[in-house]
């Protein structure tokens, strides 16, 4: 005999029964939504995070890069040599060409080994032209030119010019390089030479201003390693630069991506939770009477509980199955709807999603379907005999303790942190303590209502007054599904809006430099004529910080921040003048100077002021090409360096600098096929320096198109949970409404009445729940927009009154959809089903 | 262990004293493993008109909003194997409740209830469970037949849950006895009310109880339809030697049982014999 259990052929029977009525249908697929939405998001996220790392990489042509003004010593290469990770290297500095009468000031970048280790190089044949990728670098004695050096130096491909003391033939065009971003200033027009060559030019001397790099590429832990091998050496003279610190954009546009995208996957999983533990309640319910006959016929708790058991499992394990194999054909179906949007290959999947999928189903089994089935071996054989013998409710404690345990280890497993995690469980607390209340007080004002109402309002109120406690609940279940779907929707608006306001539409994308006074007119009508939106000139002067109210400004800085390393205060800068407030610069304490100042006023950039520790009314004595000029602090501002203007740290009133040269800068947006257009300017201003940025702009682009995607896929799947959760939310109140309905029908009510009430009931029960879902979602977006995202906190009216309608239109149509029957069946069989 | 098929014989009974006195236990449920919980009894005399089952002084008292309840008091009854008893009284009298508790579904508040050798009172609901498995059927007015389970899997279902074999074979034979051979595959729901019943009466024999509780058996039955089945019942309980306790408002019904035990109020207020 059997005492463990039922036999396992039992078992199947019942599960196979159970699924093919119906009755184990909502539980399946709930368990393999969660499977499914775990698995599918994890696939993707998975994938994509390694294809993103892997297109941020190229921003920096490597996986990491060690940097520094000073030659990379030997020791860093052998080390890096036996952790077995690939090299290559790159100078880049200043340096005048010639070309017969000709002569330009580039940036060279002379580049050895298998330079790129990621990304790719582009070139062409002839300049101003897209390109094509290239898998070698510049032969020795051959050198390769940015487009618009050609008509600046009046040369051809196969002309040779003169770096330094070399003579290097032109046998290229470079269109670009993976990792040409970076600092603005560094981005002059770029020649790409052969590392063998350097020495041949004789331009590096002691003093000369050169960046040296040292790309490496290879696994993560061995780069890491080697981190933390040479971390003593790296200071003070050697940067370690990962992609996160040398695109700081990139980096947080990532952190935010992955943080929403696990929160995401998250709040899906425990919708699907809650939609399990729904369904599982609503089993054991429908299976009380079916426990009390196994009792009579010697079922004994323990067989019923291993019983029982032993279904879920069976059930869990179909889930689990499917589950995963959902989760792949969903993530290869989205995968390839990308696909033909953006042509990116990612990486193969690793195993642990599919792992993170089955935990995900079996936990969400043990703790949030497990009490319920648990709860089966107390029904008391008598029911079977006394049917109104109450069944005593599910031991609490061990419902919302499981349920509470499943949902704590899910939240730590998934986001690896504390903090979110405690924010989450709190902000859950919070809003079942807050908003049941509320949800209660709802109810009970709808009792005034009720009785002023007529025939199915009437009998939907008088419903909702008397399951008032089952009402509350289920507008919190109802609300929390709909709270966190827009939490979702607004996090996604904020973040995409967030992203995409980095990269405005036609933000500027060429930078002109080294403008003379003379050139100023001409330069300015050739962009306003050919160039999209043109920005305004600004005069340029480098100059340096040689006092503070009077005191050696070095002095100064050691006083007052005690720091020798890192940014300088005499560092030479760019500094402007300008008569009135820059667009995208916010004063943010003083006042901007009047258009007529006479004086010398200076402004500046607000965390520029703060990292000095410099303030309104202080002296500031600049050293611009030998003269002396001071300036009293009277504004602070802030900038919005993704606003691709020229930016100044240091912007002084006219009086301070006019009588000194200058030379100018502006930007301007240029559509890809007037590229042209920068032959023409350079042409009739040879002198002038534009720097392209639209490729890093495309980039950036490319990495925001594809994160929100993302966004909005794991929206869709998490808007699938929420809906899974309001039908089983729906399916556990249907038997009380059915028995409810099919007693008014027998006593006369007609189709149209049981059918208007019920519209009623699930509109009132919608409605309460959008009241509640908008207070919360706002509540939550604002601590997680603070605290999570550290986005702006903002209130969205816009969802007021989208909160309710769409909670009580949803409601309302998958409350009818789900009742059906119970306005279409018989009333006897109703009622027959219920004996 | 041979207890099961031995079951319905009363000399077999006496093998109990062995199993419990050091024989090694099988996985077959049986009142040695109800012993091994509660050792308070151990009956070994052998019987030729047995008491199956026995109240002493039960009663049933439960809590209410309004304060206590007494469903049944000072009950005191011995009922003999092979007898059929019907329990009689108008509603709200205890009767449900009585034989709830004869059964083992309920437990008393007081006194003290022996069903076959196993005093139920000082069971916990695992061993009462074992004993209903072993030696009661039951049936019932609403049939309570698993509805997601054919006629042939409910009549095998009592043997399942104790692991038998043969319980396939055993069904089959006992439905073709109760004239439902052609509907063996049938649900519930594609059954006519008297032929579940006669699926419920199937599944109680199919066990060879010693005991069948019956609730109302004709209760949701037309005359006609009920006749039939309490013709049915009474030929089986016959054939199997069964002892038969019924609650019943039926008076035809009770008039061809061997004993009618009326309650009133919780109480037994006559015990008359049928000639």
């Amino acid at each position: 005999m059997n005492v463990s259990g039922f036999g396992f052929a039992l078992v199947r029977r019942m599960a196979l029964r159970d699924l093919r009525s119906g009755e184990m249908g909502l539980l399946l697929v709930a368990l393999l939504v969660a499977v499914g939405t775990v698995t599918s998001i994890s696939l993707f996220v998975d994938r994509l995070h390694q294809a993103l790392l892997l297109e941020s990489a190229n921003f920096l042509a490597a996986d990491r890069q060690i940097s520094s003004s000073q030659p990379i010593p030997d020791d860093f290469r052998l080390r890096a040599t036996d952790r077995g990770l690939e090299m290559a290297e790159t100078m880049v500095f200043p340096s005048m060409v010639f070309a017969g009468d000709s002569n330009q000031l580039v940036s060279v970048k002379a580049v050895g080994g298998n330079y790129p280790l990621r990304g790719e190089l582009i070139a062409s044949d002839e300049p101003f032209v897209r390109g094509y990728p290239i898998d070698q670098i510049p032969e020795p004695g051959t050198v390769w030119l940015d487009s618009r050096l050609f008509p600046a130096l009046g040369v051809a491909l196969g002309d040779v010019l003169e770096v330094g003391l070399a003579e290097l033939k032109v046998a290229r065009v470079l269109v670009t390089e993976p990792d040409r971003g970076g600092s603005f200033f560094d981005l002059g027009p770029r020649l790409l030479m052969n590392l063998d060559d350097v020495h041949a030019t004789e331009v590096v001397q002691p003093g000369s201003r050169i960046g040296y790099r040292l790309l490496l590429k290879g696994p993560e832990a061995e780069l890491e390693g080697l981190k933390a091998d040479i971390e003593d050496q790296l200071k003070p003279n050697y940067r370690w630069v990962s992609i996160r610190e040398s695109s700081p954009r990139i980096g947080s546009a990532l952190d935010r991506a992955e943080s929403f995208l696990l929160l995401g996957g998250l709040l899906g999983v425990l919708l699907a939770g809650i939609a399990v533990a729904l369904s599982a309640h609503r089993y054991a319910a429908r299976h009380f009477d079916h426990v009390g006959v196994l009792k009579t016929l010697g079922a004994t708790p323990n067989q019923i509980l291993v019983g029982f058991l032993n279904i879920l499992l069976l059930v869990g394990v179909v889930a689990i199955v499917l589950g995963l194999a959902t989760g792949a054909l969903v993530h290869l179906g989205i995968v390839q709807l990308l696909s033909s949007l953006i042509p990116i290959s990612l990486p193969p999947p690793g195993l642990r999603p599919f792992a993170l999928g089955t935990a995900t189903g079996l936990i969400c089994a043990l703790s949030f379907a497990m009490p319920a089935f648990i709860h089966l071996k107390n029904i008391s054989p008598m029911r079977v005999i006394r049917r109104d013998l109450g069944v005593a409710p599910v031991s609490q404690w061990l419902s919302y303790g499981a349920a509470g345990a499943g949902s704590l280890f899910l939240l730590i497993w998934y986001t690896e942190s504390l903090f979110l995690t405690f924010w989450t469980l709190l902000g859950t607390l919070g809003a079942v303590i807050v908003f049941g209340s509320l949800a209660y007080l709802l109810l009970k004002s709808g009792r005034v209502v009720g009785m002023q109402a007529r025939s199915g309002w009437r009998l939907a109120l008088s419903g909702l007054q008397r399951r008032r406690n089952e009402n509350t609940v289920q507008i919190l279940v109802f609300g929390m599904a709909i709270m966190l779907l827009l939490v979702l929707v607004l996090l996604r608006t904020a973040l995409v809006t967030e992203w995409r306001s980095q990269v405005p539409e036609q933000a500027a994308n060429h930078f002109v430099m080294n403008i003379g006074s003379h050139e100023v007119e001409s330069v300015q009508n050739l962009i306003d004529t050919h160039a999209t939106a043109g920005d305004k000139l600004y005069p340029m002067i480098r100059g340096r910080v040689t006092a503070v109210n009077g005191q050696d400004a070095r002095e100064y800085q050691k006083e007052t921040t005690g720091f020798n390393e890192g940014p300088r205060l005499t560092s030479e800068r760019n500094l402007t003048w300008t008569v009135g407030q820059p667009e995208n610069n916010t004063i943010t304490a003083g006042e901007w100077w009047p258009e007529n100042t006479t004086r010398a006023e200076a402004s500046l950039e607000d965390e520029y002021a703060e990292q000095f520790k410099l303030e309104l009314g202080d002296e500031l004595t600049f050293n611009i090409g030998g003269q002396e000029v001071t300036a009293v602090i009277t504004s602070l501002r802030s900038l919005e360096w993704e606003s691709m203007s020229p930016n100044f740290f240091i912007i002084l009133s006219e009086p301070a600098l006019q009588s000194l040269p200058a030379t100018y800068m502006t930007s301007f947006y240029l559509e890809r096929e007037n590229k042209t257009f920068l032959n023409t300017l350079l042409s009739a201003h040879p002198t002038i320096t534009v720097i392209e940025i639209d490729a890093l702009i495309a980039q950036v682009n490319s990495i925001v198109d594809r994160v929100t995607q993302a966004v909005e896929l794991v929206l869709s799947l998490v808007l699938a949970s929420g809906c899974l959760v309001l039908i089983a939310s729906i399916q556990a109140s249907r038997d009380t409404r059915m028995a409810e309905h099919a007693l008014v029908r027998t006593l006369g009510g007609t189709r149209r009445l049981i059918g208007s009430s019920l519209a009623a009931e699930f509109a009132v029960l919608g409605v309460f729940a959008g009241i509640v879902a908008v207070f919360g979602a706002e509540l939550t977006v604002a601590i997680l927009q603070s605290q999570v995202f550290e986005l702006g906190v903002q209130v969205h009216p816009w969802v007021w009154p989208i909160g309710p309608v769409l909670g009580g239109l949803i409601i309302v149509t998958v409350g009818l959809l789900g009742s059906r029957s119970l306005v279409n069946s018989p009333p006897m069989m109703v009622l027959r089903g219920m004996n | 262990m041979a207890l099961e098929a031995e079951a319905a014989d009363p000399e077999s009974l006496a093998g109990f004293a062995n199993v419990v006195q050091g024989n090694p236990p099988d996985t077959t449920r049986s009142v040695t493993q109800i012993n091994r919980r509660d050792s308070t009894f151990v009956e070994t005399e052998k019987f030729m008109s047995r008491i199956v089952v026995r109240a002493e002084d039960v009663a049933k008292v439960v809590e209410t909003a309004a304060g206590e309840l007494v469903i049944l008091d000072g009950i005191n009854l011995e009922i003999q194997e092979g007898e059929t008893v019907a329990i009689v009284g108008a509603s709200g009298s205890g009767k449900t409740t009585l034989l709830g508790i004869l059964a083992g579904l309920d437990s008393a508040s007081r006194g003290n209830v022996t069903l076959i050798d196993a005093e139920l009172t000082a069971l916990d609901e695992e061993a009462r469970a074992i004993v209903r498995g072993q030696y009661v059927g039951f049936v019932f007015q609403a049939f309570q037949l698993l509805a997601s389970l054919t006629a042939l899997e409910n009549v095998m279902l009592p043997a399942e849950l104790r692991g038998e074999s043969l319980a396939e074979s055993k069904a089959r034979d006992i439905l073709e006895k109760v004239g439902l051979r052609d509907r063996i595959g049938h649900y519930p729901r594609q059954l006519s009310g008297g032929e579940q019943q006669r699926v419920a009466i199937a599944r109680a024999f199919a066990s060879d109880p010693t005991v069948l509780f019956a609730d109302e058996p004709t209760g949701n039955l037309d005359t006609h339809t009920g006749e039939r089945i309490i013709s049915l019942l009474f030929d089986l309980n016959k054939e199997f030697g069964t002892t038969l306790i019924m609650v019943t408002h039926d008076t035809r019904l009770a008039e061809r049982c061997d004993r009618v035990i009326e309650l009133t109020a919780g109480r037994i207020e006559t015990q008359e014999t049928n000639a």
